[in-house]
């Protein structure tokens, strides 16, 4: 007798895993996929936050858990001091100040002004999935001028907002890059400007584990077991739908299971999984490029920039690479100036990312997937960004490994998208995904 | 034809004894004047060039040979102008009511597509592809009529309740699918759509084409897909979705609007430029011309692009900041490209002389396309490019040219540029040249003249800001502006019909029936003779 479940989440993340103890927690039968390949300790990285609605839910007082906020956001120019930014609107514009940003008095006016428009009705709500009021709520769209207004300015592009906000070219290239980079968006494209203000959300603030506990992920995985979430490590082999209700999920060793929705947390999982073409509305947030994980140990902790070890850095030129890489990537070239994301972990390793890598190549006229000289080339290229703003780098890495996530693999798992539900990338990715799932399961979507 | 010249001689003098003025002769502000003089106000139409039609003009491309400037098809003719304003009495007659389309691809291989999409699919030969291609055409067309009143442009709160109440009404008896339909779409690009519709072939390589036809957003991008739904909507001579060659070409869907208007007693005054909208106490009360003269009128409707019209002509103290952050904000760094070419020697064998009679496209591969709208977003003239191309003489006997023929193309997408060099004019031709050479080899050996035309060149004829040329943004920030530019001025009495009224690109003339109604509303309510 196959088994039968409302929800299986294909996903090796802390999203994936929150919104699966969540949904088994409000009663629903749920499976998880992860990946056979690793079992990586994914949470070194800053993450979203976990808000507290999640935390009541799924109880995480009970575990040694402390997560603490990364302190500042910074970007670091070709040259020039560092941009910082922090958490209070007060020391933000003393940082700015400091940096000789002229406009700092700006900056609170305007992380106000994009939480409102970060409420964004429409598009917020078509993002999310509830995909049944969609008429309805175009409906309410096109008879509210002021709501109309805002969604026609999300729906432009991140840079146009900006110029809007602000004079300064450094301080808009440092709010580009921090608010466009998670996806590898570009900031000239329609749609941008969402990202830009989804970065402004409450939850969209990283953060960290704190001490030497066990990882969120562990946590995380322990959380679901214990409520009952069935675990499969072991790749999908197809998915078939009769027509009925259920679709059914066949493994690579014929054990079969049923469920009613498919569920991504993530955009990079679905495309990973083959059911890229599932994801409408993910261009909004980034798609069609992948993304490049470096981790580089080195025989002694090197100097952070800014004087501040729990932050974010950002490298970029100024904030034209940001489109430039992403037309690059999206046309099968990696990117010339790459933007590349970075933190120090705990450990002293530094954990650097890009996602402005192509997800399929393009050369002589043909596409072709990754090979490992691809490979070898994103870790040379993070490399020489990390060198050029870190000096004395180069003489201290002892390892590098590189992983790629969002390549796509070829084989389309999923024939339909009927019942797949994606969650687009999103700043505030573990509530974006939990306030998802919960509106399926209300019967929203 | 060219209008009565405005007396040059009309500085101080103060004219009165008119109920209306609308203030440009372009379809829209035609179809204004046309509906007002209907109604039985005393209307004034006041063009500032020698000729009407706002871009779209009949012009000389060569000695002898004529051709139309601006548009070359009719999609999204509004129909109801068509009835009301009998449109067809006054002399459109559609040479072809709906064109098939020959798809050409880069590896020389076509496609031939009935112009009538509902029954497209049916000729197919394929199960699969028949299968794929009628299910998503049908689903296409039924969301896009469902959609068709939200392209019409809003004049007030008022109407934009009365248009929530209507859609509201149609939601509740919308299938729930259309709903779902609708949030999928309304962010989604077309590759998404096309991607979760279709498998790699001609038919989405084809739609491809047709959907970034003419758009501001790359077919990557979000809200990329609903323009395309926004061309389904279009009605054109009873056919959802169709495209349609009038006789004489699109000039003579202006010159049938200008017989509507002066059957409508309406006096058409050329060559009259205005410099400002005279307002008192908050109301309109005539305009100032360029020569210096005063024509008074309660009502004005404004058919010039929204720059002119509110910042020339209005003044921004009387206007929203936000309002003028949208004016002057670039909406789109693309724009599409015209070029007529005159082409030596006729073709003599039947098959060739079939397809000069329909539209030809030639649709690059999906990749190319994306690459073309990223190369000229950032100024770069693309390598390839849509190209879309009819035959008016073909077509039309009255275009046909002795011994050779005409070939009428819009090409799109292209670098939205302000003032481009020969060279750079020279790339553009170049590329579209190349395409044409897939469309039928060795036609360039044939080239005799070519005439290309860009936003800069239509701005220099019309004295429009280029901009209003540029692309269309995607449709969520055409519906915002639509309606924040129809609404802008509390001043009453002003009305607007001017481009960035109109939601999709092509002749609609809604903006101007839409703002004459909204006129004769006002003016009844006022009391006003009729």
């Amino acid at each position: 007798m196959t088994a039968h479940f409302d929800f299986l989440i294909i996903g090796d993340d802390e999203a994936s895993l929150c919104a699966a103890a969540c949904a088994q927690k409000a009663g629903a039968k749920v499976a998880m996929v992860r990946s056979s390949k690793s079992n990586k300790k994914q949470s070194a990285r800053a993450l979203s936050s976990v808000p507290n609605f999640i935390w009541r839910r799924l109880d995480l007082q009970e575990f040694d858990l402390t997560l603490d906020k990364v302190s500042a956001r910074v970007t670091l120019l070709e040259s020039g001091d560092p941009v910082v930014t922090l958490v209070g609107g007060r020391d933000t514009k003393a940082a700015l100040a400091n940096a000789g940003v002229d406009e700092y008095a700006l900056w609170e006016d305007f992380v106000d002004e994009t939480a409102v428009l970060a409420d964004g009705g429409f598009i917020n709500s078509a993002l999310s999935g509830a995909s049944k009021d969609g008429a309805a709520s175009l409906a309410n769209l096109l008879g509210d001028r002021t709501a109309l207004s805002r969604a026609s300015l999300l729906a432009g592009s991140c840079r146009a907002l900006l110029d809007d906000c602000f004079e300064d070219n450094r301080l808009k290239d440092h709010i580009a890059a921090h608010a466009l980079a998670p996806s590898g968006l570009g900031g000239a494209e329609p749609g941008s400007a969402f990202a830009l203000t989804d970065y402004f959300d409450d939850d969209a603030w990283r953060m960290r584990v704190a001490g030497e506990g066990k990882s969120l992920y562990e946590i995380l995985t322990a959380v679901c077991e214990r409520s009952g979430v069935k675990i499969f490590t072991k790749p999908l082999g197809r998915m078939s739908s009769d027509g009925g209700k259920y679709k059914t999920a066949v493994f690579d060793d014929d054990e079969k299971l049923k469920t009613r929705v498919v569920f991504f947390a993530t955009p990079d999982a679905a495309v990973e999984a083959g059911a890229g073409h599932c994801a409408p509305g993910a261009s909004i947030r980034g798609a069609g490029t992948a993304t490049a994980a470096m981790r580089l140990k080195l025989s002694e902790k090197i100097d952070a920039p800014a004087h501040d070890e729990d932050a974010i850095f950002q490298i970029i030129d100024d904030g034209d690479d940001l489109q430039d890489a992403r037309d690059a990537a999206i046309s099968g070239r990696p990117p010339e100036r790459l933007p590349v994301e970075f933190e120090i972990a705990k450990n002293g390793d530094i954990l650097a990312r890009s996602a402005y890598f192509p997800s399929v190549f393009y050369a002589d006229n043909e596409w072709r997937g990754w090979t490992s000289q691809d490979r070898q080339a994103a870790a040379m290229q993070i490399r020489e960004r990390l060198t050029s703003r870190l000096p004395g780098l180069a003489n201290l890495i002892l390892k590098a490994t590189i992983d790629i996530t969002g390549a796509v693999s070829g084989d389309a798992v999923f024939p339909d998208c009927a019942g797949v539900v994606v969650q687009p990338s999103r700043h505030s990715a573990i509530s974006a995904a939990v306030r998802l799932i919960d509106r399926m399961m209300a019967g929203d979507g | 034809m060219t209008a009565k010249p405005e007396a040059t001689q009309s500085a101080g003098r103060i004219e009165g004894g008119i109920d209306a003025i609308v203030i440009g002769a372009s379809a829209d502000g035609l179809a204004a004047a046309a509906y007002l003089g209907k109604a039985g106000l005393r209307t004034l139409l006041l063009e500032e060039s020698a000729e009407i039609g706002g871009p779209v003009r009949a012009r000389d491309i060569a000695p002898g040979v004529a051709g139309v400037d601006g548009e070359h098809l009719v999609r999204i003719l509004d129909p109801d102008v068509i009835n009301e304003l009998e449109l067809y009495r006054h002399g459109v007659n559609y040479a072809a009511r709906r064109l098939d389309s020959v798809y050409y691809f880069d590896d020389g291989e076509t496609l031939h597509l009935d112009g009538d999409l509902q029954h497209a699919a049916d000729l197919m030969l394929d199960d699969d592809t028949r299968d794929q291609f009628g299910t998503f055409m049908r689903e296409a067309l039924e969301l896009a009529a469902f959609l068709r009143p939200t392209f019409a442009p809003l004049r007030s709160t008022e109407d934009a309740q009365s248009t929530k109440q209507a859609l509201d009404k149609s939601v509740r008896q919308a299938s729930p699918e259309i709903s779902a339909l609708i949030a999928r779409y309304a962010l989604a690009s077309i590759e998404d759509v096309l991607n979760a519709s279709f498998d790699d072939g001609p038919i989405k390589t084809l739609l491809t084409s047709e959907a970034a036809f003419l758009s501001g957003a790359a077919p990557h991008e979000a809200f990329s897909f609903m323009g395309f739904l926004r061309c389904l909507a279009g009605e054109t001579a009873g056919l959802q979705g169709a495209v349609a060659y009038p006789d004489g070409g699109v000039v003579s869907i202006i010159n049938s609007l200008r017989r509507a208007v002066q059957a409508a007693k309406v006096e058409i005054r050329a060559a009259a430029p205005v410099k400002s909208i005279l307002i008192e106490w908050d109301r309109a009360a005539g305009v100032v011309l360029q020569g210096g003269g005063q024509v008074r009128a309660p009502i004005i409707v404004n058919a010039l692009d929204a720059s002119r019209a509110y910042l020339d002509m209005i003044g921004p103290d009387a206007l929203d900041i936000e309002f003028q952050r949208m004016l002057t904000a670039p909406q789109s760094h693309l724009a599409s490209a015209r070029l007529q070419i005159t082409l030596r020697g006729v073709a003599k064998d039947e098959a060739t002389k079939e397809n000069l009679r329909r539209r030809l496209v030639f649709s690059p591969p999906p990749n190319d396309v994306r690459r073309a709208f990223i190369d000229a977003r950032a100024g770069r003239i693309p390598e390839s490019a849509i190209v879309e191309a009819i035959f008016p003489g073909a077509l039309d006997t009255d275009a046909a040219v002795d011994g050779g023929q005409i070939l009428s193309i819009v090409a799109h997408p292209f670098p939205f540029d302000q003032a481009p060099d020969a060279r750079r004019r020279n790339e553009i031709s170049t590329v579209i040249l190349a395409a044409l050479e897939k469309i039928a080899p060795g036609i360039s050996e044939q080239v005799d003249v070519i005439d290309l035309r860009l936003p800069c060149d239509l701005a220099k004829v019309t004295g429009a800001n280029i901009a209003a040329y540029a692309a269309k943004p995607t449709i969520m920030q055409q519906w915002a502006l639509a309606g924040t530019a129809v609404s802008a001025s509390d001043i009453g009495g002003v009305y607007f019909c001017g481009p960035e009224a109109q939601i999709g690109s092509g002749i609609s003339c809604t903006a101007g029936k839409n703002a004459a109604k909204a006129a004769l509303r006002e003016f009844k309510k006022e009391g006003g003779a009729p």
